[in-house]
Protein backbone atom coordinates (compact mmCIF):
# COMPACT_ATOMS: atom_id res chain seq x y z
CA UNK A 1 0.00 0.00 0.00
CA UNK A 2 1.20 3.62 -0.89
CA UNK A 3 1.71 6.05 2.14
CA UNK A 4 -0.06 9.27 1.16
CA UNK A 5 2.65 11.49 1.72
CA UNK A 6 0.21 13.77 4.32
CA UNK A 7 -1.10 10.81 5.99
CA UNK A 8 -0.07 11.09 10.16
CA UNK A 9 2.70 8.60 11.14
CA UNK A 10 0.98 5.27 11.83
CA UNK A 11 -2.07 5.91 10.12
CA UNK A 12 -0.84 3.53 6.48
CA UNK A 13 0.30 0.57 8.65
CA UNK A 14 -3.47 0.34 10.79
CA UNK A 15 -5.11 0.89 7.11
CA UNK A 16 -2.90 -2.16 6.03
CA UNK A 17 -3.45 -3.76 8.97
CA UNK A 18 -7.71 -3.42 9.45
CA UNK A 19 -9.49 -2.00 6.62
CA UNK A 20 -9.76 -5.08 5.13
CA UNK A 21 -11.88 -6.59 8.06
CA UNK A 22 -13.65 -2.92 7.97
CA UNK A 23 -14.46 -3.13 4.43
CA UNK A 24 -15.97 -6.86 5.29
CA UNK A 25 -17.80 -5.73 7.84
CA UNK A 26 -19.26 -2.73 6.33
CA UNK A 27 -19.93 -4.58 3.29
CA UNK A 28 -22.14 -6.84 5.72
CA UNK A 29 -24.11 -4.06 6.57
CA UNK A 30 -24.62 -2.34 3.26
CA UNK A 31 -24.66 -5.44 1.44
CA UNK A 32 -23.39 -3.70 -1.56
CA UNK A 33 -19.38 -3.21 -2.77
CA UNK A 34 -19.32 0.93 -3.18
CA UNK A 35 -21.39 1.22 0.09
CA UNK A 36 -19.39 -0.32 1.67
CA UNK A 37 -15.72 1.30 -0.06
CA UNK A 38 -17.61 4.62 0.62
CA UNK A 39 -18.53 4.29 4.53
CA UNK A 40 -14.79 2.68 5.31
CA UNK A 41 -13.58 6.04 3.80
CA UNK A 42 -15.71 7.69 5.66
CA UNK A 43 -14.62 6.29 8.85
CA UNK A 44 -10.66 6.61 7.80
CA UNK A 45 -10.83 10.26 7.02
CA UNK A 46 -12.79 10.54 10.72
CA UNK A 47 -9.57 8.60 11.88
CA UNK A 48 -7.23 10.77 10.04
CA UNK A 49 -8.20 13.94 11.27
CA UNK A 50 -8.44 12.65 14.69
CA UNK A 51 -5.80 10.41 14.98
CA UNK A 52 -3.19 12.08 17.23
CA UNK A 53 -5.71 12.49 19.62
CA UNK A 54 -7.20 8.80 19.12
CA UNK A 55 -5.97 6.40 21.95
CA UNK A 56 -7.67 3.47 20.49
CA UNK A 57 -7.73 3.83 16.93
CA UNK A 58 -9.48 0.29 16.19
CA UNK A 59 -12.45 0.81 18.64
CA UNK A 60 -12.64 4.30 17.55
CA UNK A 61 -12.96 3.20 13.78
CA UNK A 62 -15.37 0.80 14.80
CA UNK A 63 -17.59 2.95 16.39
CA UNK A 64 -17.57 5.10 13.86
CA UNK A 65 -18.29 2.82 11.28
CA UNK A 66 -21.89 1.78 12.84
CA UNK A 67 -22.75 5.24 14.14
CA UNK A 68 -22.34 6.11 10.55
CA UNK A 69 -24.20 3.05 9.10
CA UNK A 70 -27.37 3.84 11.16
CA UNK A 71 -26.94 7.92 10.24
CA UNK A 72 -26.94 7.21 6.70
CA UNK A 73 -29.10 4.36 6.69
CA UNK A 74 -31.70 6.75 8.36
CA UNK A 75 -30.80 9.56 5.96
CA UNK A 76 -29.95 7.98 2.73
CA UNK A 77 -30.90 4.35 2.24
CA UNK A 78 -34.45 4.34 3.84
CA UNK A 79 -36.15 4.32 0.40
CA UNK A 80 -34.33 0.92 -1.25
CA UNK A 81 -36.30 -2.21 -0.43
CA UNK A 82 -34.72 -5.35 0.58
CA UNK A 83 -34.40 -8.10 -1.77
CA UNK A 84 -35.09 -11.32 -0.73
CA UNK A 85 -32.60 -12.40 -3.52
CA UNK A 86 -29.55 -11.20 -3.89
CA UNK A 87 -28.26 -11.40 -7.08
CA UNK A 88 -24.86 -13.49 -7.07
CA UNK A 89 -22.79 -15.06 -9.26
CA UNK A 90 -21.08 -18.46 -8.45
CA UNK A 91 -18.05 -19.36 -9.25
CA UNK A 92 -16.43 -22.39 -10.81
CA UNK A 93 -14.53 -22.99 -7.31
CA UNK A 94 -17.91 -23.21 -5.43
CA UNK A 95 -19.76 -25.99 -3.76
CA UNK A 96 -22.99 -25.68 -4.85
CA UNK A 97 -24.31 -26.05 -1.38
CA UNK A 98 -21.75 -23.30 -0.28
CA UNK A 99 -23.12 -21.46 -2.79
CA UNK A 100 -26.73 -21.86 -1.52
CA UNK A 101 -26.00 -21.34 2.11
CA UNK A 102 -23.98 -18.04 0.97
CA UNK A 103 -27.37 -16.81 -0.61
CA UNK A 104 -29.33 -17.33 1.91
CA UNK A 105 -27.02 -15.20 4.62
CA UNK A 106 -27.37 -12.39 2.09
CA UNK A 107 -30.72 -13.04 1.49
CA UNK A 108 -31.98 -13.58 5.51
CA UNK A 109 -29.42 -9.68 6.15
CA UNK A 110 -31.34 -7.44 3.58
CA UNK A 111 -34.36 -8.51 5.72
CA UNK A 112 -33.18 -7.42 9.08
CA UNK A 113 -33.72 -3.80 10.45
CA UNK A 114 -30.22 -1.69 10.41
CA UNK A 115 -29.80 -2.17 13.84
CA UNK A 116 -30.51 -5.78 13.98
CA UNK A 117 -27.79 -5.87 11.01
CA UNK A 118 -25.65 -4.44 13.17
CA UNK A 119 -26.36 -6.21 16.07
CA UNK A 120 -25.54 -9.90 13.98
CA UNK A 121 -22.30 -8.16 12.85
CA UNK A 122 -20.85 -6.90 15.96
CA UNK A 123 -22.17 -10.08 17.81
CA UNK A 124 -21.11 -12.54 15.50
CA UNK A 125 -18.78 -11.13 12.79
CA UNK A 126 -17.16 -9.24 14.90
CA UNK A 127 -17.68 -11.34 18.20
CA UNK A 128 -18.15 -8.53 20.06
CA UNK A 129 -19.53 -9.75 23.91
CA UNK A 130 -23.11 -7.91 24.79
CA UNK A 131 -21.28 -5.23 26.73
CA UNK A 132 -18.86 -4.45 24.24
CA UNK A 133 -21.80 -4.56 21.17
CA UNK A 134 -23.80 -2.33 23.40
CA UNK A 135 -21.03 0.14 24.12
CA UNK A 136 -20.25 0.55 20.63
CA UNK A 137 -24.17 0.96 19.27
CA UNK A 138 -24.95 3.00 22.53
CA UNK A 139 -27.57 1.15 23.70
CA UNK A 140 -28.70 -0.96 26.72
CA UNK A 141 -27.03 -4.66 27.16
CA UNK A 142 -30.56 -5.69 26.96
CA UNK A 143 -32.05 -3.75 24.08
CA UNK A 144 -28.67 -5.98 21.83
CA UNK A 145 -30.15 -9.10 23.57
CA UNK A 146 -33.66 -8.53 22.02
CA UNK A 147 -32.21 -7.24 18.75
CA UNK A 148 -29.95 -10.86 18.59
CA UNK A 149 -33.26 -12.97 19.43
CA UNK A 150 -35.19 -10.68 16.81
CA UNK A 151 -32.59 -11.46 14.12
CA UNK A 152 -31.37 -15.01 14.83
CA UNK A 153 -35.45 -15.55 14.37
CA UNK A 154 -35.20 -13.66 10.79
CA UNK A 155 -32.51 -16.24 9.97
CA UNK A 156 -34.06 -19.08 10.90
CA UNK A 157 -37.13 -18.56 8.95
CA UNK A 158 -34.83 -19.58 6.21
CA UNK A 159 -35.29 -23.56 5.54
CA UNK A 160 -31.90 -23.72 4.32
CA UNK A 161 -30.40 -21.78 7.48
CA UNK A 162 -33.08 -22.85 9.90
CA UNK A 163 -31.66 -26.66 8.75
CA UNK A 164 -28.33 -25.79 9.53
CA UNK A 165 -28.85 -24.18 13.27
CA UNK A 166 -31.00 -27.36 13.73
CA UNK A 167 -28.69 -29.83 13.09
CA UNK A 168 -26.50 -27.69 15.24
CA UNK A 169 -23.89 -27.06 11.88
CA UNK A 170 -24.32 -23.96 12.85
CA UNK A 171 -24.48 -22.60 16.38
CA UNK B 1 -18.72 -27.75 11.96
CA UNK B 2 -19.16 -24.15 10.87
CA UNK B 3 -20.53 -20.95 13.27
CA UNK B 4 -22.38 -18.14 12.29
CA UNK B 5 -19.19 -16.34 12.02
CA UNK B 6 -17.65 -18.48 9.17
CA UNK B 7 -21.51 -18.19 7.52
CA UNK B 8 -21.03 -14.27 7.63
CA UNK B 9 -17.51 -14.50 6.45
CA UNK B 10 -18.53 -16.79 3.37
CA UNK B 11 -21.32 -14.53 2.32
CA UNK B 12 -18.99 -11.18 1.85
CA UNK B 13 -17.49 -11.46 -2.16
CA UNK B 14 -14.32 -10.55 -3.25
CA UNK B 15 -13.54 -6.84 -2.59
CA UNK B 16 -12.02 -4.96 -5.20
CA UNK B 17 -8.26 -3.79 -4.15
CA UNK B 18 -8.34 -0.07 -3.01
CA UNK B 19 -5.58 2.21 -2.46
CA UNK B 20 -7.30 3.60 0.53
CA UNK B 21 -4.41 5.82 1.93
CA UNK B 22 -4.28 7.29 -1.29
CA UNK B 23 -7.79 8.33 -1.35
CA UNK B 24 -8.72 8.76 2.06
CA UNK B 25 -5.55 11.60 1.70
CA UNK B 26 -7.66 13.07 -1.51
CA UNK B 27 -11.01 13.21 0.57
CA UNK B 28 -9.03 15.12 3.30
CA UNK B 29 -7.98 17.65 1.09
CA UNK B 30 -11.09 18.07 -0.41
CA UNK B 31 -12.93 18.45 2.72
CA UNK B 32 -9.97 21.27 4.16
CA UNK B 33 -10.16 22.89 0.59
CA UNK B 34 -14.08 23.35 0.54
CA UNK B 35 -13.82 24.33 4.78
CA UNK B 36 -11.13 27.21 2.63
CA UNK B 37 -13.41 27.90 0.41
CA UNK B 38 -16.22 28.71 3.35
CA UNK B 39 -14.08 30.16 5.60
CA UNK B 40 -12.97 32.67 2.06
CA UNK B 41 -16.51 33.27 1.49
CA UNK B 42 -17.46 34.57 4.94
CA UNK B 43 -14.35 36.72 5.07
CA UNK B 44 -15.52 38.09 1.28
CA UNK B 45 -19.20 38.75 3.36
CA UNK B 46 -17.53 40.36 5.93
CA UNK B 47 -15.59 42.34 4.11
CA UNK B 48 -18.32 43.47 1.24
CA UNK B 49 -20.45 44.34 4.65
CA UNK B 50 -17.88 46.64 6.65
CA UNK B 51 -17.27 48.50 2.94
CA UNK B 52 -20.76 48.69 2.60
CA UNK B 53 -21.47 49.92 6.22
CA UNK B 54 -18.38 52.45 5.66
CA UNK B 55 -20.02 53.66 2.70
CA UNK B 56 -23.84 54.43 4.21
CA UNK B 57 -22.19 55.96 7.96
CA UNK B 58 -20.87 58.67 5.60
CA UNK B 59 -17.07 57.92 6.35
CA UNK B 60 -13.89 59.22 4.99
CA UNK B 61 -12.75 56.14 3.36
CA UNK B 62 -8.65 55.89 2.69
CA UNK B 63 -6.75 54.47 -0.15
CA UNK B 64 -6.18 50.82 -0.05
CA UNK B 65 -2.55 49.86 -0.04
CA UNK B 66 -3.17 47.47 -2.19
CA UNK B 67 -4.69 48.58 -5.14
CA UNK B 68 -6.42 45.12 -6.56
CA UNK B 69 -7.45 42.55 -4.40
CA UNK B 70 -6.24 38.71 -6.13
CA UNK B 71 -9.22 36.90 -7.71
CA UNK B 72 -11.06 34.50 -5.43
CA UNK B 73 -11.47 30.94 -7.23
CA UNK B 74 -14.78 30.34 -7.17
CA UNK B 75 -17.50 27.50 -7.31
CA UNK B 76 -19.96 28.80 -10.34
CA UNK B 77 -23.67 27.78 -10.03
CA UNK B 78 -24.78 25.34 -12.70
CA UNK B 79 -28.10 25.24 -14.36
CA UNK B 80 -29.74 22.78 -17.21
CA UNK B 81 -30.21 24.67 -20.67
CA UNK B 82 -33.65 24.45 -21.22
CA UNK B 83 -32.80 23.37 -24.37
CA UNK B 84 -30.13 21.31 -26.74
CA UNK B 85 -27.78 23.46 -28.18
CA UNK B 86 -27.53 23.40 -31.63
CA UNK B 87 -24.88 21.41 -33.60
CA UNK B 88 -22.46 23.60 -35.08
CA UNK B 89 -21.79 23.51 -38.97
CA UNK B 90 -19.07 23.90 -40.33
CA UNK B 91 -17.31 21.65 -37.61
CA UNK B 92 -13.40 23.18 -36.79
CA UNK B 93 -11.10 20.39 -36.84
CA UNK B 94 -9.68 20.74 -33.92
CA UNK B 95 -6.50 18.14 -32.30
CA UNK B 96 -7.02 20.47 -28.96
CA UNK B 97 -8.32 20.06 -25.58
CA UNK B 98 -12.22 19.67 -26.07
CA UNK B 99 -12.31 21.93 -22.78
CA UNK B 100 -10.31 23.16 -20.48
CA UNK B 101 -9.47 21.01 -17.60
CA UNK B 102 -9.41 23.54 -14.98
CA UNK B 103 -13.47 23.02 -14.70
CA UNK B 104 -14.11 22.79 -10.83
CA UNK B 105 -18.10 21.49 -11.46
CA UNK B 106 -19.83 19.89 -13.74
CA UNK B 107 -23.13 19.33 -14.19
CA UNK B 108 -24.79 16.65 -16.27
CA UNK B 109 -28.06 17.20 -17.49
CA UNK B 110 -29.96 14.47 -19.09
CA UNK B 111 -33.43 15.33 -21.73
CA UNK B 112 -36.06 12.46 -22.62
CA UNK B 113 -37.96 14.14 -25.48
CA UNK B 114 -39.05 17.64 -24.09
CA UNK B 115 -38.50 16.73 -20.35
CA UNK B 116 -35.35 16.89 -18.46
CA UNK B 117 -34.91 14.52 -16.33
CA UNK B 118 -32.84 14.18 -12.91
CA UNK B 119 -29.56 16.15 -13.49
CA UNK B 120 -26.23 15.03 -11.58
CA UNK B 121 -23.20 17.45 -10.17
CA UNK B 122 -19.65 16.79 -9.24
CA UNK B 123 -17.11 19.02 -8.19
CA UNK B 124 -14.52 16.96 -7.99
CA UNK B 125 -12.16 15.09 -10.48
CA UNK B 126 -13.52 16.95 -13.33
CA UNK B 127 -10.44 17.08 -15.03
CA UNK B 128 -10.64 13.22 -15.47
CA UNK B 129 -13.59 13.49 -17.62
CA UNK B 130 -12.64 16.20 -19.91
CA UNK B 131 -10.04 14.56 -20.82
CA UNK B 132 -12.08 11.62 -21.82
CA UNK B 133 -14.05 13.99 -23.80
CA UNK B 134 -10.70 15.41 -25.28
CA UNK B 135 -9.52 11.91 -25.86
CA UNK B 136 -12.32 10.60 -28.56
CA UNK B 137 -11.09 11.47 -32.32
CA UNK B 138 -11.36 14.49 -33.41
CA UNK B 139 -12.75 13.64 -37.08
CA UNK B 140 -14.98 11.31 -38.41
CA UNK B 141 -13.95 8.22 -39.84
CA UNK B 142 -15.77 6.12 -42.61
CA UNK B 143 -17.02 3.32 -40.63
CA UNK B 144 -18.68 6.54 -38.37
CA UNK B 145 -20.12 7.71 -40.87
CA UNK B 146 -21.51 4.15 -42.39
CA UNK B 147 -23.81 4.44 -38.91
CA UNK B 148 -23.98 7.65 -37.59
CA UNK B 149 -27.45 8.87 -36.82
CA UNK B 150 -28.98 5.43 -36.69
CA UNK B 151 -31.46 5.92 -33.29
CA UNK B 152 -33.53 8.81 -33.50
CA UNK B 153 -35.03 9.81 -29.94
CA UNK B 154 -32.42 8.37 -28.29
CA UNK B 155 -31.96 10.12 -24.59
CA UNK B 156 -29.60 13.26 -24.78
CA UNK B 157 -27.47 14.89 -22.38
CA UNK B 158 -25.40 18.15 -22.22
CA UNK B 159 -22.84 18.67 -19.32
CA UNK B 160 -22.29 22.33 -18.16
CA UNK B 161 -18.53 22.42 -17.14
CA UNK B 162 -17.71 25.54 -14.54
CA UNK B 163 -14.52 27.68 -13.80
CA UNK B 164 -13.16 29.20 -10.85
CA UNK B 165 -13.62 32.66 -12.76
CA UNK B 166 -17.22 32.26 -12.83
CA UNK B 167 -17.17 30.67 -16.68
CA UNK B 168 -19.36 27.96 -17.71
CA UNK B 169 -19.05 26.24 -20.72
CA UNK B 170 -21.99 23.95 -22.65
CA UNK B 171 -20.97 20.30 -23.91
CA UNK B 172 -23.41 18.40 -26.32
CA UNK B 173 -23.52 14.79 -26.56
CA UNK B 174 -25.72 13.99 -29.39
CA UNK B 175 -26.63 10.44 -28.83
CA UNK B 176 -28.35 9.97 -31.89
CA UNK B 177 -25.31 10.15 -34.20
CA UNK B 178 -21.98 9.83 -31.70
CA UNK B 179 -20.48 13.31 -31.44
CA UNK B 180 -19.75 15.37 -28.90
CA UNK B 181 -19.88 19.20 -29.41
CA UNK B 182 -18.68 22.14 -28.13
CA UNK B 183 -19.08 25.09 -29.82
CA UNK B 184 -17.99 24.44 -33.49
CA UNK B 185 -15.60 21.79 -31.89
CA UNK B 186 -16.59 18.40 -32.37
CA UNK B 187 -15.75 14.75 -31.13
CA UNK B 188 -16.45 11.28 -32.36
CA UNK B 189 -16.48 7.66 -31.56
CA UNK B 190 -17.41 6.12 -28.14
CA UNK B 191 -18.68 9.68 -26.54
CA UNK B 192 -20.27 7.46 -23.38
CA UNK B 193 -16.70 7.31 -22.26
CA UNK B 194 -17.10 10.60 -20.53
CA UNK B 195 -20.24 9.91 -19.63
CA UNK B 196 -19.39 6.63 -18.02
CA UNK B 197 -16.48 8.61 -15.77
CA UNK B 198 -18.79 10.62 -14.62
CA UNK B 199 -20.90 7.91 -13.41
CA UNK B 200 -17.98 6.42 -11.72
CA UNK B 201 -17.45 9.42 -9.81
CA UNK B 202 -20.56 9.83 -8.92
CA UNK B 203 -21.03 6.21 -7.50
CA UNK B 204 -17.75 6.25 -5.99
CA UNK B 205 -19.55 9.30 -3.13
CA UNK B 206 -22.26 6.59 -2.76
CA UNK B 207 -24.83 8.09 -4.64
CA UNK B 208 -27.46 6.40 -6.84
CA UNK B 209 -27.37 7.67 -10.33
CA UNK B 210 -30.00 6.17 -12.68
CA UNK B 211 -28.01 6.54 -15.83
CA UNK B 212 -27.93 4.53 -18.14
CA UNK B 213 -31.50 3.03 -17.84
CA UNK B 214 -31.43 -0.40 -19.02
CA UNK B 215 -27.91 -0.54 -19.80
CA UNK B 216 -28.47 2.31 -22.32
CA UNK B 217 -27.22 5.91 -22.54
Amino acid sequence: MRSDPGSPEGFAEFVAERSDSLVRAAWLLTGDAHKAEDLVQVVLVRLWERWSKVDEPAAYARRVLYTTYMTWWRRRWRAETPSAAVPDTVTRDDVAGDAVVRLAVRGRLARLSSRQRAVVVLRFFEDCSVDDAARVLGCSTGSIKTHTSRALAVLREDAVLRTLMDEGVVL
Amino acid sequence: MKGLHELLADAVPELPEVDRVAEVGRRVRKRRRMRGAVATGLVVALTAGALVGTQWFGDVREESPIATPPPIAMMPTLDCPAELVERPYPPMESEGPLADESAVNALLCVYGGSTILPSFEIDHDVASVVRAMSHLVPKEMWEMRNTACPAPARRQYQMVLGYPDGRREVLRFDMNCGILSRDEVLRYGDITRPLEAFAAIVRAEGREFPYPYAGTW
